[in-house]
């Protein structure tokens, strides 16, 4: 009698871990939906911090009146239920206004709607240990001198994924599931807590998996060093990890676009990081000597090291050409505004301006802007 | 044998039909009526409610005079063998499926603020909000049936002449062509009365109501009738109509993306929304076909029994709960404010 009741009780349990794992969701584990720093747009508080309705209006009325923000592109009811006009096709790249992005209304600095405002520095900042705080939140990324393209983006998605994405979608989710994405920044050693999503496989984050981090790629990943005055520690968790085993696959991540040749006869070409790019998977060892390498990577395996992406670029936008950081490997303050990349370069490389084919050249001279590196180019 | 056979169907018969002929009031007249709101000389004491006696139609009531009497009980008084349903009682927990107007008395938020349960100045939430033509309904003539209320003939302006007849018609053929023969007297709405043991209610995922709806918003539908498909989201956008139609700058018309939460509209047969496979009562479904008793079953295949209705997500009269949700909304715990969402959207938990 009682194998059957331990049998009967077991399979209550079962029956339980089964059903919770059938209906297990994970939108009150993304940083949406977290109950302390999740979304709580500051003219709906009478719902819990996390709550749909911050972002959703079910009626586009409460009380018989829209709840702010109700003027603009976001006046009256809005595609996805959402608190404000989804994406402004005819925004201004570089000159984005609040209106333009219903996640501006946000992610937004004086005048934000969250109840609490936020911010959510740079790459190099965050997760670099760049000192430099002036971009604060992702509005004022957008409008750098570089930045991705919104239109764009959303426009290049929804021709590449015709079943996951549309143009009425918002371009951010072309990388972000708004209802997956963690809050990495505040866990930065565990890529668990990854904020992305490769637009190919929209529905799950990408880097949260063992099998989706720079570790796992192919030849070695070295992390470059955090910042400070004299670097001992490394990205992206200012800790002794530099395996990449704490760092989403971006390389992966970025290629889900990038592979590709994005705009045609326009500059974003296919990045081929597999087999081309010396920075990638392409074999660097025959040309060390044009750009000796120094700390980290000046070791037994240099010239054998694959980059993830975000070793040099910002992800949204940045005050350099072409998304570069303004901090790298813990060298801080670097401008590029032209194809002079030599400051950039320097970060990782000795560039040896005495001998050798830069011994013509000088700190000012032409890097990348027609002159010889760039990706699929002595790269 | 074969009388055997029909003895046994005689029987299954009766059970199953039984439950949809108690509808139609039973009992003495004088329950209901007065011939001459006399009494030994004296006037009749009315039933309650606002209003004084003599009432239309000799009644002994208005409307809350009959169904607002429970003061101290439950769901439904007797009178008789007749249960009455009170859709403003004392006791919670064992609400109608409607709700319970009771809940007004605390929160004027949660529940549609009749006239004679809320006499509060509610000016300002009348017209009501998302109406497309102003029905005229204002905070002092919002009645329970009628031009200005939900029940009976909409066309018809006073409260009792607009419900004429219908407690006393033979419904057990839910129509729509008559408000006697209309789901709970509101004219041209279609819908399975649940009758049985705990009637009035949604009770259980298998005892509960079954809501007409449809798998897109009826063109037919207009500001005194639900629309010739006689959906209940059709019968809410008689003055609701923003929340409901397909007009392509209000609700996107009628395909994704939305810009108002949909209705009458099938789930669809992918992703999270899979998940809901068993009625809930929390938030429940309308059906396109309506079946003969309650079903427990949701199949989200996007075709038949598995409809978005307003009715998913409010009560139809008040709830205990902010803006007559079904569930805790507004709760400050995210997981009970959205445990009605959830079942649906399965994967947003």
């Amino acid at each position: 009698m009682n194998n059957i009741k331990t049998i009967f009780l077991c399979l209550v349990i079962l029956m339980l871990l089964v059903s919770g794992v059938s209906y297990a969701g994970t939108y009150l584990e993304s940083a949406h939906g977290n109950s302390t720093h999740g979304v709580n747009r500051k003219s709906t508080l009478q719902y819990a911090t996390g709550h749909c309705a911050h972002c959703h209006e079910q009626h586009a009325s409460i009380d018989g009146t829209e709840p702010e923000p109700n003027t603009g592109d976001a006046a009256g009811p809005d595609k996805f239920c959402l608190l404000a006009n989804n994406f402004d096709t005819s925004a201004i790249p570089g000159a984005y206004v609040q209106d333009d992005n219903a996640c501006f209304y946000c992610h937004y600095g004086t005048g934000t709607f969250q109840g609490t405002p936020f911010s959510n520095y740079s790459y190099s900042v965050t997760f670099g240990g760049n000192t430099d705080t002036t971009t604060a939140t992702i509005f004022d990324a957008f409008n750098l001198t570089s930045y991705h393209n919104l239109k764009d983006v959303i426009d290049y998605a929804a021709a590449t994924w015709t079943t996951t994405f549309t143009t009425d979608n918002n371009p951010c989710c072309t990388c972000h599931n708004t209802h997956l994405a963690k809050r990495n920044k505040a866990n930065p050693d565990n890529p668990v807590y990854t904020a992305i999503s490769k637009p190919s496989a929209h529905d799950e984050l990408w880097g949260d998996d063992d099998t989706e981090r720079m570790d796992d790629y192919p030849l070695t990943y070295q992390a470059p060093y955090y910042y400070a005055v004299t670097p001992t520690s490394y990205e992206p968790a200012n800790n002794a990890t530099s395996d990449g085993s704490n760092l989403p696959n971006y390389a992966a991540f970025c290629l889900d676009c990038h592979v590709n040749d994005i705009d045609g006869a326009g500059p974003l070409s296919a990045i081929d990081w597999a087999f081309e790019d010396q920075h990638g998977q392409g074999d660097a060892t025959a040309v060390s000597s044009e750009g000796s390498l120094i700390a980290p990577y000046a070791d037994a395996s240099s010239g054998n090291y694959a980059l993830s992406c975000t070793d040099c670029h910002e992800p949204h936008g940045s005050s350099n050409k072409w998304l570069l950081r303004t901090e790298v490997n813990a060298k801080s303050g670097i401008s590029i505004t032209t194809g002079v990349w030599y400051e950039f370069c320097t970060a990782c490389h000795i560039v040896d301006l005495i001998s050798g084919n830069h011994s013509s050249l000088n700190t000012g001279s032409t890097c990348n802007d027609a002159g010889c590196h760039s990706h699929g180019s002595n790269f | 044998m074969k009388r055997l056979l029909i003895f046994i169907l005689s029987i299954f018969f009766t059970i199953t039909f039984y439950g949809q002929i108690k509808a139609k009031v039973t009992g003495l007249c004088s329950n209901c009526h007065t011939m001459h709101d006399s009494q030994g000389g004296s006037p009749m004491a009315p039933y309650g409610g606002l209003g004084t006696a003599p009432f239309q139609c000799l009644l002994r009531g208005n409307c809350l005079g009959c169904h607002g009497q429970s003061s101290t009980g439950g769901e439904y008084v007797l009178w008789g063998s007749q249960k009455v349903p009170q859709v403003y009682h004392a006791t919670e927990g064992t609400d109608l499926a409607a709700g319970n107007f009771k809940y007004l008395g605390t929160d004027d938020n949660k529940g549609h603020n009749m006239f004679a349960i809320d006499q509060e100045d509610n000016a300002s939430m009348f017209p009501p909000p998302g109406y497309k033509t102003d029905p005229g309904i204002t905070a002092t003539n919002f009645s329970c049936a009628g031009k200005y209320g939900c029940h009976g003939d909409r066309t018809v302006t006073g409260e009792t002449t607009s419900m004429k007849g219908a407690h006393h018609a033979d419904d057990s053929i839910i129509d729509g062509n008559t408000t006697g023969t209309s789901y709970r007297f509101l004219k041209g709405v279609l819908g399975l009365e649940n009758n049985d043991d705990n009637p009035w209610q949604n009770a259980s995922p298998t005892d509960h109501n079954e809501y007409k709806g449809l798998t897109s918003p009826d063109d037919s539908a207009s500001a005194t009738s639900p629309g010739t498909g006689g959906s209940i989201s059709g019968f809410c956008a008689e003055c609701h109509e923003y929340y409901h139609g397909d007009d392509l700058d209000e609700t996107g018309g009628s395909f994704s993306p939305w810009m108002r939460h949909p209705t009458d509209i099938s789930l669809p047969s992918s992703g999270e929304y899979t998940n809901y496979i068993s009625y809930s009562i929390v938030a429940p479904v309308a059906r396109v076909t309506l079946p003969d008793l309650p079903s427990g079953v949701v199949t989200p295949t996007g075709a038949n029994d598995d409809i978005v209705m307003c009715l998913s997500c409010h009560g139809a009269h008040a709830t205990k709960f902010y803006k007559l949700m079904r569930w805790d909304y507004a709760n400050s715990s995210l997981s009970t404010a959205l445990k009605g969402c959830n079942v649906c959207h399965t994967s947003k938990n």
